[in-house]
C-alpha cells in the first residue's frame, strides 16, 4: 500500500512537472469556426486565426503551440492559466474586459442572420416571435438574442458548426453568426445552397453585446505576454501580412 | 474529401484505444488499493475508501469529468497562486482524460475487487498461513489466481463501460475518435455516416473484448467445480 | 468563491432538476415494460427471436450512449426522406430524440438483466406450476416474473442509477437539465468550480434517494432470498 501510493505520487508529480516546465506559449482556439479556425480532413488546424497567431508569434519571437480546445473551457481556462492566450474571433466586450486582457483589435466583424431561402422572415423581435434561433453558447450573438429576442426559442450549441446542422435539418429557423463565417463556411458549400443572409448588418456600434472588435485574449496578470503579442501584432500589421491574410481568405476588401 | 475525413476519424481510434488502456491501468491500481483499504483494520482507511466510492458512483461520469478537467485544476491553480507559486497545473487533455477515467473506474474496480476478495474462502488463507507461506507467496499463488476468476465478470463489465466512457472525453476537447467524428459530421453535414463509423469502432472493441475475456475466463476456471444443473 | 452566482440561479437549477427527473422517470417507466417483454423473447425457443433480441442488446450495450444520442438527434435529421415524413413531427423535437435514445439504451441493459434472471430461476417452481396445469401466460405472470423481479432487484437498482446519470448527456443536445444548467452558468459567468460542484451534489442526492429506495424494496420484497442464519 505504501509502495503503491509512493509510485502514484511520483508519477503524478512527474506529470505535473513536465506540464509546468514546458516553455512554449499555449494558444487555444475553438476550431469549429471555419474559415477562421477549423480542423481539415487530415486533422490539422487551419484557418485565418491559426495563421495569424503563427505570424504574430514568429514576429514576437515566441515559441507558440496552437491547440484546439473545447469552447466550454476556453475563457475559464485562460483565467486559471491552463492556456496562455486565446485566439478564436473573440469579441472584446465590457463584460469580458473585466476578467480578461485583450491585445489590440485586429478585425471588426459584421454579424448577420442566416435563414432558408424563401422563409420570408422579418428579422425583429416581433417577426421572430415563436421561432427557433440557434446560436453558439457564450458568444456575443448569444448575449444579443437572449437579451432582445425574448419571445423566440433560443437554442444554444457548444460548437460553432453545430447550428448549421440544425438549420439544415429545419430544427432551427434562423442562426446568427459572423457574416464572413456564414458566407465562407456554409453558404458556399453544398448544405448551404438553399440558405441566404437575411436581416440587417450588425456591428459593434449597434449593441453593446457586439463589442469593439476581435482581439487575442491574454490573462490579466500576464502583462509581459500582452506586450509581446501587441508588438508581434503591430509588426504583422505594418509588414502587410495582415492585409495579405485578409486577401487570401476573403478576397480583395 | 469525405475519404480524408474517414481516415482521420479511424486513425483517432488508436488514441481512444490508448486512452482506454491507460485509464484501465490506473483504475486497476486504484481498485486494488481501494479494495485493500475497504478490508483494512484501520477505520480511517475504510472511511476514506467509502467516501471515494460513494462520491464517484453517485455522480455522473460527464460531471465528474468536467469537475476533474475544469474545476480541480482551477482550484489547484488558485491555491498555488495564492501561495505565491509560479507552477501551473496544466495536464494535457490525454493525461486529464486518463486520470479522470482512471479515478472514476478505480471506484468501480474497488467494488469488483472487494467482492472478489470476499469470495475467497477464509479457510484457504488460514491453510496457507498454517503451511508457512509468506504474504507475498500467498498473494501470488492463492489470492491472485482466485481473485482473477472471481473478479472477471465485474472487471469485464467495467472495461466495456470504460471503453464507452472514453467517448465523453471528446466533450472536454481530447481529439479521440468521437471528437474527430463530431468535427467531420459538422464540417461535411453528414452526421449519420461519421457517428455510425465511430459506433462501429466501439462495437468492434466490445466484441473483441468479450471474446478475449471468454477465453481468459475458461482458462482461469480450470479445476472449479460448477454446481450440477 | 462565487457561490452568490449559484444562489442567483437556483431557479435554473430547479428547472434542470425537473427535467432530469422527467427524463429519468419516463425513460425508466417505458423501458421497464419493454424489457419485460424482450427478456421473455430473449429466452424464447425460437432462434430468430432469441438472436434478434441478442443482436439488439449487443449493439446498444456495445456502443456509447453519446453516439446513440448523436445518431438519433443529428444523424437521422440528415435524411430528407425522414425529414419529409410524418415521423419528423416527433423527431424534430430534441426531448423526443433524447428519450428515444435513452429508452433504447436502458431497455437493452434491462433486457439482459431480466433475461439473465429468468434463466436462473429455480426449475422446481416452474415444474410445479406446470404440474398444476398453469397456462404459459399464467406461469409467466404469477410465477416467473415475480420471482425474477425480486432476484434482479439490486442489479436493476444499479441500472436505474445508471439511467439517472445518463440524463446528464442530454446537455450535449441543447436540453437544460442539471448538467446543461451547470455548463450554461460556466459559460456565462466564467466560473468553473461552483456550478459543477452544485450539479454533483444534486446528482449525489438523487442517487442516494434511489439507493435508499432500492434497499427498502430489497428488504420488503426480496428478504426471503437471503441465506438463513443459524
Amino acid at each position: 500500500m505504501n509502495r503503491i501510493s509512493k509510485l502514484l505520487f511520483a508519477t503524478f508529480s512527474m506529470a505535473v512537472a513536465t506540464g509546468a516546465l514546458a516553455e512554449p506559449i499555449t494558444i487555444a482556439t475553438d476550431a469549429t469556426f471555419p474559415p477562421f479556425e477549423s480542423v481539415d480532413g487530415s486533422g490539422k488546424l487551419v484557418g485565418y486565426d491559426v495563421e495569424l497567431a503563427q505570424a504574430v508569434c514568429d514576429a514576437a519571437k515566441l515559441d507558440c503551440k496552437i491547440i484546439n480546445a473545447a469552447w466550454d473551457g476556453m475563457i475559464p481556462g485562460l483565467i486559471s492559466n491552463k492556456y496562455d492566450a486565446l485566439i478564436s474571433q473573440l469579441t472584446v466586450t465590457q463584460a469580458r474586459r473585466k476578467i480578461l486582457a485583450f491585445s489590440d483589435v485586429y478585425d471588426h466583424p459584421v454579424f448577420r442572420f442566416v435563414a432558408h431561402k424563401g422563409a420570408n422572415l422579418t428579422i425583429s423581435p416581433e417577426g421572430l416571435k415563436g421561432k427557433v434561433i440557434a446560436v453558439q453558447t457564450g458568444t456575443p450573438m448569444d448575449a444579443y438574442v437572449t437579451k432582445n429576442y425574448t419571445q423566440s426559442t433560443i437554442k444554444r450549441y457548444d460548437s460553432g458548426s453545430a447550428p448549421y446542422l440544425e438549420l439544415s435539418s429545419g430544427r432551427a429557423d434562423v442562426h446568427m453568426s459572423y457574416q464572413a463565417q456564414i458566407t465562407h463556411s456554409f453558404l458556399k458549400g453544398d448544405s448551404g445552397k438553399d440558405f441566404e443572409l437575411v436581416g440587417p448588418l450588425f456591428t459593434g456600434k449597434d449593441a453593446p453585446e457586439f463589442g469593439e472588435g476581435v482581439a487575442i485574449a491574454i490573462n490579466q496578470k500576464n502583462a509581459t505576454l500582452l506586450k509581446q503579442i501587441n508588438e508581434g501584432l503591430g509588426e504583422v500589421r505594418d509588414s502587410g501580412k495582415l492585409d495579405a491574410l485578409n486577401r487570401k481568405y476573403f478576397g480583395a476588401q | 474529401m469525405l475519404s480524408d475525413y474517414i481516415s482521420s476519424v479511424l486513425s483517432a481510434g488508436w488514441i481512444t484505444f490508448q486512452l482506454a488502456l491507460t485509464s484501465l491501468a490506473l483504475a486497476v491500481v486504484l481498485g486494488l488499493a481501494g479494495a485493500l483499504c475497504k478490508r483494512s483494520e484501520h477505520r480511517a482507511l475504510r472511511v476514506l475508501a467509502e467516501i471515494y466510492t460513494t462520491l464517484v458512483r453517485g455522480i455522473p461520469d460527464l460531471v465528474l469529468m468536467l469537475l476533474m478537467f475544469y474545476s480541480l485544476p482551477a482550484l489547484l491553480n488558485q491555491w498555488i497562486g495564492a501561495a505565491g507559486g509560479r507552477y501551473n497545473v496544466d495536464p494535457s487533455p490525454f493525461l486529464s482524460g486518463a486520470l479522470t477515467l482512471g479515478v472514476i473506474f478505480g471506484a468501480y474496480m474497488t467494488e469488483t475487487f472487494r467482492g472478489a476478495l470476499e469470495g475467497i474462502p477464509q479457510g484457504q488463507l488460514e491453510a496457507a498461513q498454517a503451511y508457512g507461506l509468506g504474504r507475498v507467496k500467498t498473494l501470488r499463488s492463492i489470492i491472485l489466481p482466485q481473485m482473477v476468476r472471481l473478479a472477471l465478470p465485474g472487471f469485464t463489465n467495467n472495461w466495456l463501460v470504460l471503453v464507452k466512457a472514453t467517448a465523453l472525453v471528446s466533450l472536454i476537447g481530447l481529439q479521440d475518435i468521437m471528437f474527430r467524428a463530431k468535427g467531420a459530421a459538422e464540417a461535411t453535414g453528414k452526421p449519420f455516416t461519421f457517428y455510425l463509423l465511430a459506433g462501429g469502432f466501439y462495437l468492434l472493441i466490445a466484441v473483441l473484448s468479450l471474446t478475449l475475456v471468454g477465453w481468459l475466463g475458461r482458462r482461469y476456471s480450470q479445476g472449479v467445480r460448477e454446481l450440477a444443473r | 468563491m462565487n457561490w452568490d452566482v449559484i444562489y442567483d440561479n437556483l431557479d435554473l437549477y430547479a428547472q434542470g432538476l425537473q427535467l432530469t427527473l422527467l427524463l429519468t422517470v419516463v425513460a425508466l417507466g417505458i423501458s421497464f415494460f419493454l424489457a419485460l417483454a424482450l427478456a421473455v423473447a430473449r429466452n424464447a425457443a425460437n432462434p430468430w427471436l432469441r438472436h434478434s433480441v441478442a443482436a439488439y442488446t449487443l449493439v446498444f450495450r456495445g456502443t456509447p450512449l453519446l453516439i446513440q444520442l448523436f445518431l438519433i438527434y443529428y444523424g437521422l435529421a440528415q435524411f430528407d426522406l425522414l425529414r419529409g415524413s410524418v415521423l419528423w413531427v416527433w423527431l424534430s423535437n430534441p426531448l423526443f430524440c433524447v428519450l428515444l435514445a435513452f429508452i433504447l439504451n436502458t431497455t437493452a441493459y434491462t433486457t439482459e438483466i431480466f433475461a439473465g434472471g429468468l434463466r436462473h430461476l429455480p426449475p422446481g417452481e416452474i415444474e410445479a406450476a406446470r404440474a398444476y396445469g398453469m397456462t404459459p401466460w399464467t406461469l409467466l405472470r404469477r410465477i416467473m416474473l415475480p420471482a425474477m423481479l425480486t432476484r434482479t432487484l439490486s442489479l436493476y437498482g444499479n441500472e436505474t442509477i445508471m439511467m439517472l446519470h445518463a440524463t446528464s448527456l442530454a446537455s450535449t443536445v441543447t436540453l437544460m437539465e442539471i448538467t446543461g444548467v451547470a455548463r450554461n452558468i460556466t459559460l456565462n459567468h466564467y466560473i468553473q468550480f461552483e456550478p459543477y460542484v452544485t450539479a454533483g451534489a444534486l446528482y449525489l442526492g438523487l442517487t442516494m434517494v434511489l439507493v435508499v429506495a432500492f434497499r427498502f424494496a430489497q428488504q420488503r420484497w426480496a428478504s426471503y432470498l437471503q441465506p438463513r442464519r443459524g
